[in-house]
């Protein structure tokens, strides 16, 4: 074989992966489609049509522009940012659970919900199908689960410091870092009334239906500033896979790539957690999924799981609103049914093929 | 380049391995760095490449110290080949060789890196696994790979550790042959290697280490009968055929 078909053969394998991200890139926009004219108001694309020309009622304005675009925006881009944070994680600490849930974010953010609602006497709960948890200060709740991930991700970012910034000192603190802070919630609602008590439940159910316009756009940065850092860092992922060594053979500066790393993916997972609640899952399958359709060369698999995230958590999130219309589920239960056995699948399946 | 290692010291957390060594290399020397196991040879690669930093003494390139660089021009300026790698995430050979143009890639491949790959990859004889996972190779296809990834940093300096082990009669020939027309290229080639004989016949030049000292270093008149024998302590028979020098080893001494 000589240089040029050397050449085409890898253009044509590379093609291949542009073209599976064209493909979910599409399907992302066919669920966002779906997204808008499914649900418990009769909405089609006639009144969306109509909408654009602002032509619409005040209640079909309302309703799509208020209500479901909100909604579907956010769940594409938490998925987005829980999917590549994920990608990103399992990449830089080699190993397949790693994931900022798995690490100990979540149960961070959890702890710090309650530590706002329990102890700064920030919410209460009215039952109700829409939405139900009205609490009295969200943005307390907001803050205060954020600020505690952040002390989750504090840590093991100053014990990898100090210890050396191995995948083993930063997965078996963060699973030690989880069940503290799990243990430190059940503390709390020793301590709490009924009320308090199914506030903090209802928060930890992670329900992307609590968007407003504001968060999505706080969000939206949040996660264009952590792919930014996962595609900057694109090729010293690629050259971590090949080892410690070589990766500082070809120049990498291997610690701060993994603290910066895990930094980034904690923070995107603890401000899309701090204003949904837990969204089990997407981040720990959608990446293995992704792997396993487009490969390990990060250069496309950070993009991929980001859409491929984005469209999971939009169609399970759709689903979980239509499902048992009127009825509203929260999408982190029904991504906590489904991702299970997924997960499960995957591993009977082989994770990756080969890649752990 | 002229590399000098200068007095340099290492140990690992307190744990000395490396004591003073100096040593000059010249531009185009096929080195062999020989010694018995845990004498330091894999460290002082990693020495130079600059994975581990000696904690006294410097590595000298033309005089310029090679701990000042900075980590993308100092992985212009060596490659290295590991004495094994385990296994790693799936990827084909041709993406595997072209991380070997990472310190010199910016925000996105150029056309050049991948002419550049795919030249090194014609020049070993990879082509037809090319589209291969590296991970179902056979042992001397992977220390192609990995030999034509370091040379796609186009460096001037290749290390390779223990590049023959695991390799068969054949393959070991053709790995060291390869790196003799490496550093017949003027990139300077050095190996850790156990094999003496196949040592003696490709390298031009050895360094001998025991207890992280060099014990001796020259060309090949310090492939003495004595020499070799304190060494590893061991007892060797020397034969001398055709320009060629053997060691047979007879039994502990
Ligand atoms: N990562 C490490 N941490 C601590 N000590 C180490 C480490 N790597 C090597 N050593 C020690 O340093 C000494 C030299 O090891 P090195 O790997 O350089 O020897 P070597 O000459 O390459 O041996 P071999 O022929 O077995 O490959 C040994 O005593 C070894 O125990
Ligand atoms: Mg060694």
């Amino acid at each position: 074989m000589d240089i040029a078909q050397l050449d085409i053969r890898y253009s044509k394998h590379q093609g291949r992966k542009y073209l599976v991200i064209l493909v979910f890139a599409i399907l992302l926009v066919l669920a966002a489609l779906a997204g808008i004219v499914l649900g418990s108001a009769d909405i089609g694309f006639r009144e969306v049509a109509d909408v654009m020309a602002s032509k619409a009622s005040a209640m079909e304005h309302q309703i799509i522009v208020n209500i479901r675009l909100p909604r579907i925006l956010s769940a594409i881009v938490t998925g987005a940012a829980l999917a590549v944070s994920g990608a990103a994680m399992q990449s830089i600490l080699k190993n397949p659970l790693g994931s900022p849930f798995t690490l100990g974010i979540s149960n961070a953010a959890a702890f710090g919900a309650a530590f706002a609602v329990i102890i700064l006497g920030a919410g209460s709960t009215q039952s109700g199908s829409a939405n139900p948890v009205i609490l009295n200060n969200p943005y307390a709740v907001t803050v205060s689960a954020f600020l505690w991930s952040l002390v989750s991700t504090g840590v093991i970012f100053l014990l990898a410091r100090y210890k050396g910034a191995t995948p083993e000192v930063m997965i078996l603190t963060g699973i030690i870092l989880g069940s503290l802070f799990s243990a430190g919630m059940t503390a709390l609602q020793y301590f709490a009334d009924d009320i308090e008590i199914s506030t903090v439940v209802f928060w930890t159910f992670g329900d992307v239906g609590r968007a407003s316009w504001r968060d999505f756009n706080i969000l939206l940065v949040v996660v264009l500033a952590a792919m930014v850092v996962f595609i900057r860092n694109r090729w010293n992922y690629n050259a971590l896979d090949a080892g410690d060594e070589v990766a500082r053979s070809l120049g990498v500066h291997v610690e701060r790539t993994r603290l910066v790393g895990m930094v980034t993916a904690s923070l995107a997972t603890a401000i899309a957690v701090s204003f949904f609640g837990i969204i089990a899952f997407v981040g720990l399958v959608v990446p293995h999924i992704v792997r396993r359709i487009i490969g390990g060369d990060e250069r496309f698999l950070v993009p991929a799981s980001a859409i491929f995230g984005g469209m999971f958590l939009l169609v399970s999130d759709t689903i979980a609103r239509t499902l048992l219309a009127p009825v509203v589920l929260p999408v982190g239960i029904l991504t906590s049914f489904l991702g299970a056995p997924l997960f499960l699948y995957l591993l009977i399946k082989g994770i990756g093929k080969g890649y752990w | 380049m002229h590399l000098s290692i200068n007095n340099i010291t290492f140990g690992y957390n307190g744990w000395p391995v490396l004591d003073h060594l100096t040593e000059e290399i010249h531009k185009g020397d096929f080195v062999a760095i020989v010694g018995p196991n845990g004498s330091g040879k894999s460290t002082l690669l990693r020495c130079i490449d600059g994975i581990l930093k000696p904690q006294a003494g410097s590595i000298l390139l033309d005089q310029e110290d090679v701990h000042h660089l900075d980590r993308p021009s100092r992985a212009k300026t060596f490659g290295y080949v590991p004495q094994e790698s385990g296994h790693t995430p799936p990827a084909t050979v041709f993406d595997t060789v072209l991380m070997g143009r990472k310190p010199y890639i910016g925000w996105r491949v150029r056309e050049r890196d991948k002419q550049i790959t795919s030249r090194i990859i014609h020049q070993l004889h990879i082509e037809d696994i090319a589209m291969k996972d590296v991970n179902k190779l056979s042992g001397g296809q992977k220390q192609r790979v990995f030999i034509a990834r370091a040379l796609a940093q186009q460096p001037e300096i290749l290390l390779l550790d223990e590049p023959t082990a695991n390799l068969d009669l054949r393959h070991q020939l053709e790995v060291l042959q390869l790196l003799q027309e490496v550093s017949q290229n003027n990139i300077t080639t050095m190996v850790a290697i156990h094999d003496l004989n196949l040592a003696a016949q490709y390298c031009s030049r050895f360094i001998m280490l025991k207890d992280g000292k060099i014990f001796s270093s020259g060309n090949k008149e310090i492939l003495t009968k004595e020499n070799i024998e304190s060494l590893y302590n061991v007892k060797v028979k020397i034969f001398h055929a055709e320009d060629r020098v053997f060691f047979v080893p007879q039994g502990k001494k």
